[in-house]
């Protein structure tokens, strides 16, 4: 086993890629839509047989889930607004 | 040979093709190799298209967790922060003393370690990171790293579950829910 020695992975001040947390403090959020892609994806392998078939409901399964994580969202957004007056 | 008339390539015949396939291994070889190699599973009962997309999805959202998060993201239970193991006040390590407690105390590695051996290693390389003092994230990025590397595992769950039970089919006869699916 080699030593873990990091230095040379560095692409940016403060940023050592798979050794420190990634420089997107402001978009972390965006880290949904691959998480979710993946799972539409693996469970649409479960599912189904062919690549294409499995790529278009996957497709399909990502952008239904966005949509409705979308609208959680606004009617949260609503509903503290409502409370908070 | 086929039948004149049948094409290799309807549902029954894939089914076939898969129940006979299935039948040479034992679901718990087939989820053994599962957890080993995510997609694995599925090369074992024949389905090698199903199993490489699933496999290289969860591989890839493991390595991304921890591109994203750092390697720390990956939180051996037993091990104190600068990397040294936790000794109980029995003189023992608290993973062979306490094993519940303390693996409980950090539940992300439970889904994590379904992802098979590459966790392994990355606990390795987690552990010695530890131990030169790079700290832990504490932002929403490692968050979600740790949340990658987490539903990667619970993800190879349902694929071994999947391609065992598959394989159950196949040996069977491939009757049931699964065997149904396997023409899938």
């Amino acid at each position: 086993m080699f030593i873990l020695e990091p230095s040379f992975l560095v692409v940016l001040p403060g940023w050592v890629p798979f050794v420190t947390p990634a420089p997107i403090w402001d978009y972390w959020w965006l880290l949904l839509l691959p998480l979710l892609a993946a799972v539409a994806v693996v469970y649409k392998c479960t599912k189904r047989r062919t690549a294409r078939e499995i790529a278009v409901e996957a497709a399909q399964l990502w952008a239904y889930t966005v949509v409705a994580m979308v609208l959680g969202a606004v009617a949260l957004l609503v509903l503290v607004r409502l409370v908070l007056g | 040979m086929n039948e004149p008339g049948t094409s290799r390539s309807s549902p029954a015949a894939a089914g076939e093709r898969v129940r006979q396939a299935g039948a040479g291994f034992p679901p718990f070889v087939v989820a053994v190799a599962g957890w080993l190699l995510p997609g694995a599973g599925y090369w074992l009962i024949g389905q090698r298209t199903r199993g490489t997309i699933a496999g290289l999805s969860i591989l890839l959202l493991f390595v991304a967790g921890i591109f994203i998060g750092g390697i720390r993201v990956v939180d051996v239970p037993g091990y104190a922060e600068a990397g040294r193991k936790m000794i109980g006040r029995d003189g023992r390590w608290l993973v062979a003393s306490r094993p519940m407690p303390t693996v409980l105390d950090k539940p992300w590695y439970l889904g994590q370690v379904l992802a098979g051996p590459v966790t392994l290693v990355a606990s390795y390389y987690s552990i010695e990171a530890a131990s030169r003092e790079y700290p832990k994230g504490t932002a929403h990025v490692a968050e979600f790293g740790t949340l990658y590397c987490a539903v990667a595992g619970m993800l190879n769950l349902l694929l071994i579950l999947d391609s065992s039970a598959r394989a159950a089919e196949g040996r069977s006869g491939g009757s049931g829910p699964a065997g149904r699916l396997a023409g899938m």
